[in-house]
């Protein structure tokens, strides 16, 4: 085992705790951070670092498939959520 | 003073004396656990989610795979027969992990006894419940919940590693 592995520091990171869902049922939770990210894209552009946030908030809390309905309905604009 | 000493003898007075006493102490220590259960519900700072649920799809910035149980002509000897599966979730002990669970079809639930939890997974809402290991092992658990033909007591298996460890097989799944 002459094999010298770097390993980089890294830390786990999830959506944490959000006063605003303190249950059990975490639906809104996702859907609020799916909301709040697209909003912020609109306001802020794709390349606004702290929109990340919302972004990584969804990505661990959203069942992809969730997701991916809800990309097609913001293209064809029938997302039921103003997102501006 | 004159009332109340006319009151010695009558037993309503003390009956609803005492009933009113009682119920007050029982108001009293009824807080402090209706703070213990909702806080029980609370997920502070986990370090990893995973979302367990029956959705099928790929993608490529998340890990992502099913958990099937494997079939009795395929069991090999010594392994738990409507337990074992071909992709155990595997996850680090001693780290905080929420489990958000889901269904897309009807409603499951998850469950594994030795670990303590149990929550239904419901199509269209995430529940969540969070688990925190405190050594290696493996723990069993099936669907708590008569799901349908043919796929009752789907198995749940969870294993539990070591951090080194469990980097290792994130690597190896990406």
């Amino acid at each position: 085992m002459s094999e010298e592995t770097e390993t980089k520091p890294f830390k786990f990171v999830t959506a944490g705790f959000d006063a605003r869902f303190p249950n059990q049922n975490q639906t809104k939770h996702c859907w609020q951070n799916y909301v709040d990210y697209h909003k912020c894209v609109n306001a802020k552009g794709e390349d606004f670092a702290p929109c990340k946030q919302f972004y990584r908030a969804y990505r661990s809390l959203c069942p992809n498939a969730w997701v991916e309905r809800w990309d097609t309905q913001v293209e064809k604009g029938t997302f039921p959520h103003k997102l501006d | 003073m004159e009332g109340l000493v006319e009151l010695h003898d009558n037993i309503m007075f003390y009956l609803v004396l005492i009933l009113f006493g009682v119920a007050i102490i029982l108001i009293l220590i009824a807080f402090p656990s209706f703070k213990l259960l909702y806080l029980m519900d609370e997920v502070n700072d986990p370090a990893m989610s995973v979302l367990y649920s029956d959705f099928l799809n790929d993608d490529n910035e998340n890990i992502e795979f099913d958990s099937y149980m494997i079939g009795e002509d395929d069991l090999e000897e010594g392994s738990l027969r409507m337990l074992e599966v071909d992709n155990r979730l595997v996850i680090p002990e001693l780290t905080h992990v929420r489990f958000v669970i889901t269904s897309a079809d009807v409603i499951h639930a998850f469950a594994s006894p030795s670990l303590g939890i149990k929550c239904d997974a419901y199509p269209g809402r995430l529940n969540q419940v969070s688990v925190l290991i405190n050594r290696e092992g493996v723990f069993y658990g099936q669907c708590s919940e008569i799901c349908g033909i043919l796929h009752s007591s789907m198995p749940i298996v969870i294993q539990s590693v070591s951090l080194e460890k469990f980097i290792a097989w994130l690597a190896e799944q990406q």
